[in-house]
């Protein structure tokens, strides 16, 4: 499905599934998302990483409803474990479905984000891995003078954030000298559309979810 | 070079990237947070009060925000980087997925509405406390929803709110300013603002 109707519908329900409590609506979501990552062959850890992360949040959440709520409602406390896990699939429903670069391609061409925005995020995408080294080149260089920084530490994130102001500019300047002009018109090597069919799952998802979230289930 | 056109409301590619890899930053320092996370609400679990967790380190997510907009001083800075951030959360793999977004959105609009009541004048310690106020307003209204605090005894929700606004205030307000006190004092940010 193209990545930027497939965002909207993921939001719509995530936000829609927000406001209603209907356990076997979050169901049927998760079931859902697991035959579209079944689809796209997901590997099995990838499964066993969406039923346990959310575990402890959802349990949490559970007892919490089940003491401290004025209805202390086993089905509320059941909605709210199910909506945790019917978040964190369709976080695995899209994941699985597309990548960060198609993704970004996609809102830019058929939601029409800025391309300074797209571009922007895909250049600074690439200094994750320098990052990651920044942040421990930094706490060495402190922990030699003695100084041990922690994540609340202000030093931290300023060093932090004179990397960025450098690196920034320099990326930002280089992309410049390549050719990129901000907001200007762009021609693309891949034309992204968006097929008949996606609006299809889009009408007939959006109405299923209707139809369970007003029907006499709970 | 641009400099009349660095203190304008539009974004720039440089502003975009910044608030990016700062963002990227954020995340990889708070990954830690994640676990602490899980941690705090493992033993608040027992005793029903797991969705304290939440609220005691929500302030950290909610830097971004603030941040961008100390940084940039641009009219949708906070909603825009914060958005960017949770962005960032998403594809770099959090918890959350999508959800993630719309989260972001809330939060960011919620710290951005802080600055707006000053109209875009004050960055100081005062207009960062009002955004902290509106965040956890705004972020708070949305949880009675999302999260189903709005099930909850009044005490609790009572609460939840203050415990979230000292998380916001101390990581939003009290940590941001150090942060950008240490800034100022580098005029790294003085032709950006100039």
């Amino acid at each position: 499905m193209n990545p930027t109707i497939l965002l909207i519908l993921v939001l719509f329900v995530g936000v829609e599934i927000s406001f209603t409590s209907v356990i076997w609506a979050n169901v049927i979501i998760i079931a859902i998302s697991v035959l579209v990552m079944l689809r796209h062959r997901a590997p099995i850890l990838s499964y066993v990483r969406l039923l346990l992360v959310p575990l402890i949040p959802a349990v949490g959440i559970w007892f919490s409803i089940r003491y401290f709520s004025t209805a202390q409602s086993v089905h509320f406390a059941w909605v709210m474990a199910t909506r945790i896990y019917a978040y964190a699939f369709l976080g695995g429903l899209f994941t699985f479905s597309t990548t960060t670069e198609k993704t970004l391609a996609s809102l830019e061409q058929n939601a029409h984000i800025p391309s300074t925005f797209v571009y922007g995020m895909l250049g600074a995408f690439n200094f994750v891995p320098k990052i990651r080294s920044e942040v421990k080149i930094i706490r060495a260089s402190a922990q030699m003078r003695g100084i041990n920084l922690h994540f609340w530490s202000p030093q931290l994130l300023f060093k932090a954030i004179v990397a960025a102001l450098n690196w920034s500019e320099n990326l930002a300047e280089a992309m410049t000298s390549h050719g990129f002009t901000e907001n200007a018109p762009r021609t693309h090597r891949t034309v992204i559309h968006i097929p008949w069919w996606n609006y299809a799952i889009t009408a007939v998802s959006v109405i299923g979810l209707q139809l369970i979230l007003f029907s006499p289930l709970k | 070079m641009q400099q009349k056109a660095a203190h304008s409301n539009r974004w720039h590619l440089r502003d975009v990237i910044l608030i990016t890899i700062t963002s990227i930053f954020m995340g990889i320092i708070f990954f830690v947070t994640g676990f602490l996370y899980n941690g705090l609400t493992l033993a608040l679990t027992p005793l029903g009060m797991a969705p304290f967790a939440n609220d005691i380190l929500l302030g950290l997510w909610t830097m971004a925000g603030p941040l961008a907009a100390f940084m940039l001083q641009k009219v949708g800075a906070a909603t825009i980087g914060e958005l960017l951030a949770s962005a960032v959360e998403a594809i770099i793999g959090g918890q959350w997925g999508p959800s993630t977004l719309i989260s972001g959105f809330v939060q960011g609009f919620g710290s951005e509405l802080g600055f707006t009541f000053t109209l875009y004048r004050r960055y100081d310690m005062a207009s960062l406390s009002l955004s902290a106020l509106t965040t956890a307003i705004v972020t708070f209204a949305w949880d009675l929803v999302r999260s189903g605090y709005a099930a909850y005894h009044p005490w609790m929700i009572v609460a939840l709110f203050i415990t979230r606004f000292i998380s916001m205030w101390v990581f939003g307000a009290l940590l941001v300013s150090a942060v950008t006190k240490l800034l100022d004092r580098s005029h790294l940010l003085d032709r950006r603002h100039a």
